[in-house]
């Protein structure tokens, strides 16, 4: 049966067809449809039929209660923790118009030329190093440059390889497996907090696609990427149970924590 | 019903630590909630328990709200998210199904309870369904929405929501069905 006889079927079995000859005679056409008929019918009135529940005066105020009682321990909404790459996007900001800057000189000032311009001698020798932090916080730069130093330095701390490399500019494309096995570990211990997989059946289809069909989602989570965090069913998280990271974006797996 | 325009404003106001918007968004969808959630769930405990995830939800995320739906949407979409969740651990731990939890106290709880009640037939033919086929019939048949605003809570096309009430009727009658024929 067609999706389009489908649905004029069960249009005829709700009564919300102004005219039903069509409906009617197709109904009448074979026994399939008749039966169609009486499924969609039967159906629709019980569930038409069930009352709209309601929760009792009591109910609310527990309600209520429970979750003021629960979000006394919540920050304000609005003073929620910002996402990691708001810290990112600070350092980001910052090394770009360094490296900007030290790049433009380079180009603009011959080798011999006097340092003073960017305020010191020192500043002239980072901007030609070959090695470590690109004249970072031992420089004449201004306060903000050091800010911005700090915050990379604190990121790359926190995120363990995520660090600078060898031209001095920050990695921010990859996520590195340490943070992937971080998130697992946090996972495990169940302090994880996932975002609902948005929508529910294309993260199913996603894991289809990465050969995890007979896995289910724990949920998703932004590291660098999206991913989908899936796992065996029933299995528990705090034993050696795999969890699988899948890029939701390209539905292919991208790292197994076993 | 609330005006949705109100709803967003309410919600601006939320992120801005105002608790009597809060309140004023709970009440305006806690009644809906709660349904939507027993229905799906057929357990007015562990709806209950729904309900107060849900609005948790709504107000730890209510900053990263982006005003693509209308509020209540967006807040019946976490309620059926957090309904999967649910059923998806009760899957994973099996348990004895609770008895209707009643408050001695609590003086409209058993008449709620019968007011909310369904023939059992249609609570085991409801829970026989999958759960995607389950909340599409609640919110399409039951909550009486329109298939774009189920699909939208959904978030799956209005044609997949189509499909899931369609078959998820022919499931139920046939479920029905065969009950009345044993």
């Amino acid at each position: 049966m067609r999706n389009k006889e489908v649905e004029l079927i069960a249009a005829l079995a709700e009564g919300s067809l102004e005219d039903e000859t069509a409906a009617r005679a197709l109904v009448a056409s074979s026994t399939k449809h008749q039966a169609e008929y009486e499924a969609q019918k039967t159906a629709y009135q019980a569930l038409s039929s069930i009352p709209p529940a309601q929760l009792t005066e009591h109910e609310t105020a527990a309600l209520h209660r429970d979750i003021w009682t629960e979000l006394q321990n919540q920050p304000v909404a609005g003073t929620a923790k910002p996402p990691w790459y708001y810290r990112w996007s600070y350092a980001a900001a910052g090394i770009f118009v360094v490296v900007g800057l030290f790049v433009v000189l380079d180009q603009a000032i011959p080798d011999s030329a006097p340092t003073a311009l960017i305020g010191s001698e020192d500043a002239s020798e980072a901007a030609t190093s070959d090695e470590g932090s690109a004249g970072f916080g031992d420089s004449g730069t201004t306060s903000a440059d050091d800010t911005a130093t700090d915050t990379t330095e604190a990121a790359a701390a926190t995120d363990g390889e995520a660090g600078v490399d060898e031209e001095g500019t920050k990695q921010f494309a990859t996520p590195t497996v340490n943070s992937l096995t971080d998130l697992a570990l946090l996972a495990r211990s169940g302090d994880l907090e996932y975002d609902e997989p948005s929508p529910p059946d294309e993260a199913e289809a996603c894991l289809i696609e990465a050969g995890l069909a007979d896995y289910v989602v724990l949920g998703e989570v932004v590291e660098e990427t999206r991913y989908l965090l899936a796992v065996p069913p029933d299995s528990d998280l705090e034993t050696d149970t795999p969890i699988s990271f899948v890029n939701a974006d390209f539905c292919t797996e991208f790292y197994v924590d076993e | 019903m609330t005006v949705p325009a109100d709803d967003a404003l309410l919600l601006v106001r939320v992120v801005d630590g105002d608790h009597d918007a809060f309140n004023e968004i709970m009440r305006a969808h806690e009644g809906r909630v709660f349904s939507v959630c027993l229905r799906i769930l057929g357990d007015r405990e562990k709806a209950l328990d729904a309900t107060q995830e849900t609005f948790l939800t709504t107000f730890r995320k209510a900053h990263q709200f982006k005003g693509n739906a209308a509020v209540g949407t967006w807040i019946y979409r976490i309620a059926v998210n957090t309904c999967y969740d649910l059923l998806r651990k009760q899957k994973r731990r099996p348990s004895e199904p609770m008895p209707e939890h009643l408050d001695p106290a609590d003086q409209g709880a058993q008449e709620a309870v019968e007011a909310a009640g369904i023939r059992p037939e249609l609570r085991e033919a409801l829970d026989a369904l999958p759960p995607e086929f389950r909340a599409a019939v609640v919110l399409s048949d039951i909550e009486g929405m329109s298939m774009p605003d189920a699909a939208e809570t959904l978030g799956v096309p209005v044609g997949t929501v189509k499909s899931r009430v369609f078959r998820g009727r022919r499931l139920l009658a046939k479920h029905l069905g065969n009950q009345t024929a044993s």
